[in-house]
């Protein structure tokens, strides 16, 4: 199903440049925009609903778009803001219930993931951000409108942080 | 090293294929000229799975990392006096100083939650809250094919006494629902995005006959989130709850006169700051209770950035009084619960109250509420780590008492209890006792506890550690005896004799494969169970199972009847509202996620007897694709007469009661 939506993107046929555009953006970035999600949300049903609605918001803002390093940094930032517009919402709800986690990666016991889903909010943002998709620190200053100071200091937290609980992986 | 391993792990998370699918379908389907935003009526679970998630994260933090991020110590406020846990008084000046407090040990413990730079604006917010409704009257209603229908056609023969009403707790107090009925009409909410906008529809039902007379618009900014959460119908007026969820979070509440329900006519809109907790409606009044939580640091000439505040038809937000705010002792963070109660008839405010904190879960019967907020404050009590004592990992429970008996909201009483409650069904008041049912997690044990209280919320009798390592599922409790169920791989059933309120005791326990997660009375000796049959070895769930259990002796509760059902799901456990549960009509109707409404009937001798299986009305063409499991959601049977109406998203179905042979259907 998926592979023919997406030949059917590709080929272009009997679609407009406009859809082509979003479908082709869809399948570079659906999965940095999911990890983001993911990773602010804690859970992969709510990455799922985060990366339908930065979606959506694309079609919306397609014109706006001038580069492809700019849809890439525009899909990061307004994936920062959905989650954290939905976290903030969820904050209000002061209530807590035990509910089965879904297990979306196999641990081990030399595992780094869990260590970084565990860091604040901000502070795993800029590890995935310098990390894995290879930012500066100016260029995530940017992305995220704070001061290139701030998140040097996030960064070393999270570093810090990171330091104790893998003891000798990092 | 870090950095190639984190790689690797984090590559394996993405998208499954039928999520992208999903969304890639709904990409290429979208037609260019539709520009705003969908709008998705949320599922509240998924919210309390990421509000558990982020729970999750803050107790691994703390007791894997050994985080220095919540070694604060407790703020108190001294210089309040409480008179038997209610502040005497307060000013707006001891609340601003008390949060300049707070503000600032915040900033200690949550490096996250720092609104100032943490929050990135991707596009403004245009226009507030009257701007995104409209002027005044522009959507008092339109006609929908009603040009010919006169008003005076609300003559008394239409309809009928005899009609189903909204699924609740407790008798004579009324809960919101999305569907509502006099007997006559049928107004449901309704949000296809056919019109991207969210809509109340009246639709007349005569002997099984629809006719659509009116639907009242709402209308939508694009970037604002605005949901109608739910209606309240009586003699004659409607209100409606919407959340409004943009910059920031309102609640607004509109009051329509329905005398003519051909011509709707909005009388009041009142605006309310905060998110909706949860509403009651008793006598005519509206209980509705809001959470309000700060983020930026407190004005102190803003009072109203620091207290909640009510806005009328559009006028100046009112800040609450003074007099009206009360902080208990065990307050820690920048939020507020507030109970404002609204006269239908003059559609008056007529009595507000704030206590600093945030509620969670509402149980009311005519003469009090009970509100029940998660108690944080023994995390923020520890100096340093080595203070450990097992006690403060403990979730706790505060709760609040308000006597609504002299026509205003009075907190009179604060309690503790250890552990969280499920839900509403889990609190109850018979004879003078609170009675509260909590699950209690201590880091890595889970146990469950009973506790009684009386009406100061002092704890007069409990037990303790019933059915280690599982959690509750559903709670019930009719007189004197309550029921729950945990549930790990098989369900126990607890019957609780609590006759003697300092001395309450474990009856029985009935062990059956499956849970139930919604329990209804049945009739003498009868107890209707709804849930899920789970495998005995895994718990893993198979299917939808209703129970008959006899509980004539409830030192030996049996399930005397099954049913199961091969579909995965129904949203009775986490929805009361949406089951249609009858003894005398005999009728027993909620949703699955297969798309159908099932209508089941029960006698002793028979057992259960599928009755119907329905189809939920389902726009096909609808321009956005929905699960079958939000129409779900949205489905709600009603009879009226002697004829069902199944009320969905897209439109309603009409049977008749006796046989459910279809007799009209309408689209919205």
């Amino acid at each position: 199903m998926l592979m023919l939506l997406l030949n059917l993107a590709e080929s272009n046929a009997n679609l407009s440049n406009y859809k082509a555009d979003a479908a082709l953006a869809f399948k570079n970035y659906s999965d940095t925009v999911f990890r983001i999600a993911f990773l602010r949300s804690g859970n992969t049903t709510d990455a799922d609903d985060i990366m339908s609605e930065v979606f959506l918001r694309l079609i919306k803002n397609l014109h706006k778009i001038k580069s492809e390093e700019h849809l890439k940094s525009w899909l990061i930032r307004v994936t920062i803001n959905r989650s954290n517009s939905f976290f903030k919402k969820q904050k209000r709800i002061n209530q807590v219930r035990i509910v089965e986690c879904d297990a979306v990666y196999e641990m081990d016991e030399n595992s780094v993931l869990p260590q970084v889903m565990a860091l604040p909010m901000h502070q795993k943002t800029v590890v995935f951000m310098h990390y894995f998709e290879g930012y500066s620190v100016e260029e995530i200053a940017t992305l995220c409108g704070v001061k290139a100071g701030t998140v040097k200091s996030r960064l070393s937290r999270a570093r810090e942080a990171l330091k104790t609980t893998l003891k000798g992986e990092f | 090293m870090f950095k190639e391993k984190f790689k690797s792990e984090f590559e394996k998370i993405k998208p499954t294929d039928e999520s992208k699918a999903s969304v890639l379908k709904m990409l290429l389907e979208k037609t260019e000229s539709s520009s705003p935003a969908p709008l998705k009526r949320v599922k509240r679970a998924r919210w309390i799975a990421v509000l558990a998630a982020v729970l999750a994260v803050c107790i691994v933090s703390v007791t894997v990392l050994n985080l220095p991020f919540f070694s604060s110590p407790l703020v108190f406020v001294e210089d309040i006096e409480f008179k038997n846990g209610i502040p005497a008084s307060v000013t707006y000046d001891q609340i601003y100083k008390k949060f300049v407090e707070i503000s600032k040990a915040q900033e200690r413990f949550y490096t996250y939650t720092n609104g100032a730079d943490g929050v990135i604006l991707e596009d403004a917010v245009e226009g507030d809250a009257e701007a995104i409704f409209g002027g005044a009257g522009d959507d008092n209603g339109s006609l929908k094919g009603g040009s010919t229908a006169k008003p005076s056609d609300t003559a008394t023969d239409v309809g009928s006494d005899d009609f189903s009403t909204t699924n609740t707790q407790v008798e004579d107090v009324d809960e919101a629902d999305i569907v509502k009925t006099d007997g006559k009409f049928i107004y449901s909410v309704c949000s296809t995005l056919k019109t991207k906008n969210q809509r109340i529809n009246i639709t007349k039902a005569d002997k099984g006959q629809l006719e659509g007379v009116a639907a009242i618009e709402i209308i939508v900014d694009n970037n604002t989130y605005i949901e109608i959460s739910d209606i309240y119908l009586s003699s004659n007026t409607l209100a409606v709850l919407i959340s409004c969820m943009g910059d920031e979070n309102n609640t607004v509440l509109r009051l329509y006169d329905v005398s003519s329900p051909y011509t709707p006519k909005k009388n009041r809109e009142i605006t309310f700051s905060g998110h909706l907790l949860s509403s009651r409606l008793i006598n005519d009044n509206i209980y509705l209770f809001t959470n309000e939580q700060f983020y930026e640091k407190p004005d102190r000439d803003d009072i109203c950035s620091y207290v909640p505040s009510v806005q009328v038809d559009g006028g100046q937000p009112t800040p609450v009084a003074e007099e009206n705010i009360c902080i208990f002792k065990g307050a820690v963070d920048r939020s507020y619960t507030s109970a404002f109660m609204i006269n239908l008839q003059s559609g008056k405010v007529t009595d507000s109250k704030s206590t600093v904190g945030g509620g969670a879960t509402l149980y009311a019967n005519t003469t009090s509420i009970y509100l029940a907020a998660n108690d944080v404050s023994a995390y923020y009590a520890r100096s340093t780590d080595d203070d450990y004592k097992e006690d403060d990992y403990k979730n706790k429970t505060r709760l609040i008492r308000f006597d609504i008996e002299k026509g205003k909201i009075n907190p009179v009483a604060e309690g503790v209890v250890d552990g969280v409650p499920l839900n509403q069904f889990s609190m109850d008041e018979h004879s003078g006792y609170f009675r509260i049912v909590t699950t209690v997690t201590n880091v890595t044990h889970t146990t469950n506890e009973v506790s009684v209280l009386d009406k100061e919320l002092k704890t007069v009798g409990k037990i303790k550690d019933i059915a280690k390592g599982e959690r509750v599922y559903s709670v019930r409790f009719m007189g004197d005896t309550g029921y729950f169920v945990t549930f790990r791989q098989v369900d126990p059933l607890f019957a609780v004799d609590l006759k003697d309120p300092k001395n309450p005791k474990i009856l029985s326990a009935l062990k059956i494969p499956g849970f139930s997660n919604y329990m209804h009375p049945w009739g003498e000796g009868l107890m209707l169970g709804v849930g899920a049959e789970a495998n005995e070895n895994t718990g893993a769930t198979t299917g939808i199972k209703l129970s008959m259990f006899d509980i004539s002796n409830p030192e030996n509760v049996q399930e005397k009847n099954k049913e199961v059902l091969n579909i995965i799901a129904s949203d009775v456990g986490v929805e009361h509202k949406s089951i249609l549960a009858n003894v005398n009509k005999n009728l027993i109707g909620f949703a699955a996620n297969n798309g159908s409404y099932f209508v089941y009937g029960y006698s002793s001798d028979k057992g259960f007897t599928k009755k119907a299986e329905l189809e939920i009305p389902i726009n096909k063409e609808a321009d956005i694709y929905y699960s079958y499991y939000y129409y779900m959601q949205n489905t709600r049977g009603i009879y009226i007469g002697d004829y069902f109406y199944l009320v969905g998203l897209n439109g309603i179905n009409s049977y008749t009661l006796s046989d459910f042979k279809a007799v009209d259907s309408l689209v919205f």
